[in-house]
């Protein structure tokens, strides 16, 4: 940590820090833009949807988007069985941001409560969460759900599970390292001299002050939990028919590549959009919340 | 030195360990593994002798020992596909894998390096943001959805390159793409920030001060401290690598490890999801074991006595 300081100065004087705090660049506000439209759909799904996603007509199949010779009636073209593309990529949205928002929640919940206790604990605990952290980065997320789903089975909610296990690790080593950095900073022995507990002063005190690089982690965290559901989904070991997700939606379309290139490309370019925004976007929000990050970690 | 080697390669043991045992582990969370290992329509005479040769009725750290030895020996049971060990099955599709790996992650590093480079010694101007941005292109885009339009452009429209299989070099050439995109990205993303970090150093100003000229400082003290933590940087990215490996080959139906694990994940063959999973796991702790041990002989501000110096 104290390695990427130096360097984050030197990029932060390049220009005044009072104007870099307060601009949003034009790509931020389209990425920000993007992102709140997103999660927009993903609630109002019900409501927007033109069509329930998984009525078939097979008279309809295979119709082409509007930009392509298609009609409105069809806005983004029918699937191989007739379904309406549109109202599916509105319910897959809801799907996968809905599943990647309960695995990064999950996982940032997990690893934080791992962090914190092998660094109040130290000893052989703090040993064995740090060898199951050594695992867990050796060996990546999508393996072991893999073997998981395979050995095991699945279903949604163990699937939000394995999903939530895409960088544990990243909080745990995050919060050990700066709740024993934190312990032993000079404000936390002074309160603890006044006499406060230690468990209130890391929640008072200590919780608050490494809140920032959580949120910051949990930006870097979010892309990857999408890519680990739309992966397994298009490799047809995640969300399941008759349910949909982007994933899904492209894993499917996959088939129909020469006679409907849309049902699997416009899945893509949402996923591929989403990816792209919350990184720019987590990008600029480490830069401001927490100046100390390394932004290639 | 020695120490520290030996420290380490006693760690990749455990962590191979934890992970065999958590294979074992999940295995017996399931149920009864003559159920899970065997097809359904498997005679009652057979599933007995499974059960008795693998002692499944006997106490938990018999079954467990067994299964140890059982992995040591390479036995790991049989493919339901084809009735031949698991073993053998991954084993076949292994040169597959690594030529594919190698072939991505030679292309990521001859571009993305110097990229890299580029962008640091620009740094701030109209080439640095391009090479940014690509970067960032290169890795926000899923690995299934560009070997998806790879396909539709140069296998569909165009009729270029063939969209599946091994039988010539061209068929190598979409797969590698696919897969060295991201990593490619990263690579340029890295090299800059960390060509950046070193420019940044007093030693360099001070070899400029006292009139070394430019190239020499970048050839004798910039890219020799930069290497160093791209090295560690591959290092974590090796199991990303054979992730996205995975996806890649079941796109391209290039006969791999991962195709192998994806397509028997899918039809629940067991053996060799096993054998498939712990091959990878074997691959990603050696890289990584590798990659310190290279890390401690090049870089003496290692700790090698103490072999806890980087966390």
């Amino acid at each position: 940590m104290s390695a990427a300081e130096p360097r984050n100065g030197a990029v932060a004087s390049a220009k005044p820090t009072a104007a870099r705090a307060l601009v949003m660049p034009l790509s931020i506000k389209l990425a920000a833009g993007f992102l709140a439209l997103m999660v927009v759909v993903s609630i109002l799904a019900p409501l927007i949807a033109p069509y329930d996603f998984a009525t078939q007509n097979l008279a309809r199949r295979l119709r082409p988007p509007v930009f392509w010779g298609g009609e409105w009636t069809y806005a983004l073209g029918t699937d191989h069985l007739g379904r309406d593309i549109l109202s599916r990529l509105i319910y897959g949205i809801r799907t996968s941001i809905a599943i990647a928002l309960a695995g990064t929640l999950i996982g940032a919940a997990i690893g934080t409560a791992l962090g914190y206790v092998a660094a109040r604990r130290r000893g052989w605990l703090d040993d064995i969460i740090m060898m199951m952290v050594d695992v867990q980065a050796a060996l990546p997320a999508f393996f072991i759900a893999i073997a998981f789903i395979a050995l095991i089975g699945s279903n949604l909610l163990i699937f939000i599970v394995l999903v939530s296990l895409e960088g544990w690790e990243r909080y745990t080593r995050l919060v050990r390292g700066l709740v024993i950095s934190e312990q032993a900073a000079l404000y936390v022995r002074a309160v603890q001299a006044l006499g406060a507990n230690i468990n209130r002063v890391n929640l008072r005190h200590v919780l608050p002050n490494i809140a920032a690089s959580l949120v910051v982690q949990m930006t870097i965290t979010f892309p990857w939990v999408i890519l680990l559901e739309t992966t397994l989904s298009f490799l047809g070991l995640g969300v399941q028919p008759p349910g949909t997700s982007l994933g899904q939606m492209l894993g499917a379309g996959r088939n129909y590549l020469l006679q409907a290139w849309w049902i699997a490309v416009c899945p893509g370019v949402v996923i591929f959009l989403t990816t792209l925004c919350v990184s720019l976007f987590g990008d600029w929000l480490r830069d401001r919340l927490d100046p100390t990050l390394d932004s290639n970690s | 030195m020695l120490n520290f080697a030996v420290s380490r390669i006693m760690r990749a043991f455990l962590t191979i360990t934890i992970c065999v045992t958590s294979v074992f582990v999940i295995l017996r969370l399931a149920g009864d593994p003559s159920d899970i290992l065997l097809p359904d329509d498997t005679l009652p005479e057979i599933k007995a002798e499974y059960r008795e040769r693998w002692g499944i009725d006997r106490p938990m750290p018999e079954q467990y020992l067994r299964f140890l030895v059982a992995v040591t020996r390479g036995d790991l049971g049989v493919s339901f596909a084809d009735g031949r060990a698991a073993t053998i099955v991954v084993a076949e599709a292994i040169p597959n894998t690594l030529l594919l790996a190698g072939a991505a992650l030679a292309l990521a590093l001859m571009i993305g390096i110097p990229l890299g480079i580029f962008a640091a010694l620009k740094h701030n101007s109209a080439l640095d943001r391009i090479v940014m941005s690509i970067a960032v292109l290169g890795f926000s885009i899923p690995t299934f959805f560009l070997g998806i339009l790879l396909i539709l452009l140069f296998a569909l429209t165009l009729r270029w390159l063939p969209s599946s299989g091994t039988e010539t070099w061209w068929h190598l050439v979409m797969p590698t793409l696919t897969l060295a995109a991201g990593l490619l990205g990263k690579v340029a993303r890295f090299m800059r920030t960390a060509m950046l970090e070193v420019l940044g150093q007093s030693f360099v100003r001070t070899a400029r001060a006292k009139g070394v000229p430019r190239l020499p400082v970048l050839l004798r003290h910039v890219f020799p401290n930069a290497a160093v933590p791209l090295l560690m940087f591959l290092g974590i990215e090796t199991g990303l690598l054979f992730a996205g490996a995975a996806v890649t080959e079941t796109i391209f139906a290039w006969p791999g490890v991962g195709r192998l694990l994806v397509s028997s994940a899918g039809s629940r063959d067991l053996p060799v999801i096993q054998a498939a999973i712990l091959f990878v796991a074997c691959v990603i702790i050696v890289c990584n074991l590798a990659v310190d041990i290279i890390h401690a002989l090049i870089d003496p501000r290692i700790d090698t006595l103490g072999a806890k110096a980087q966390a």
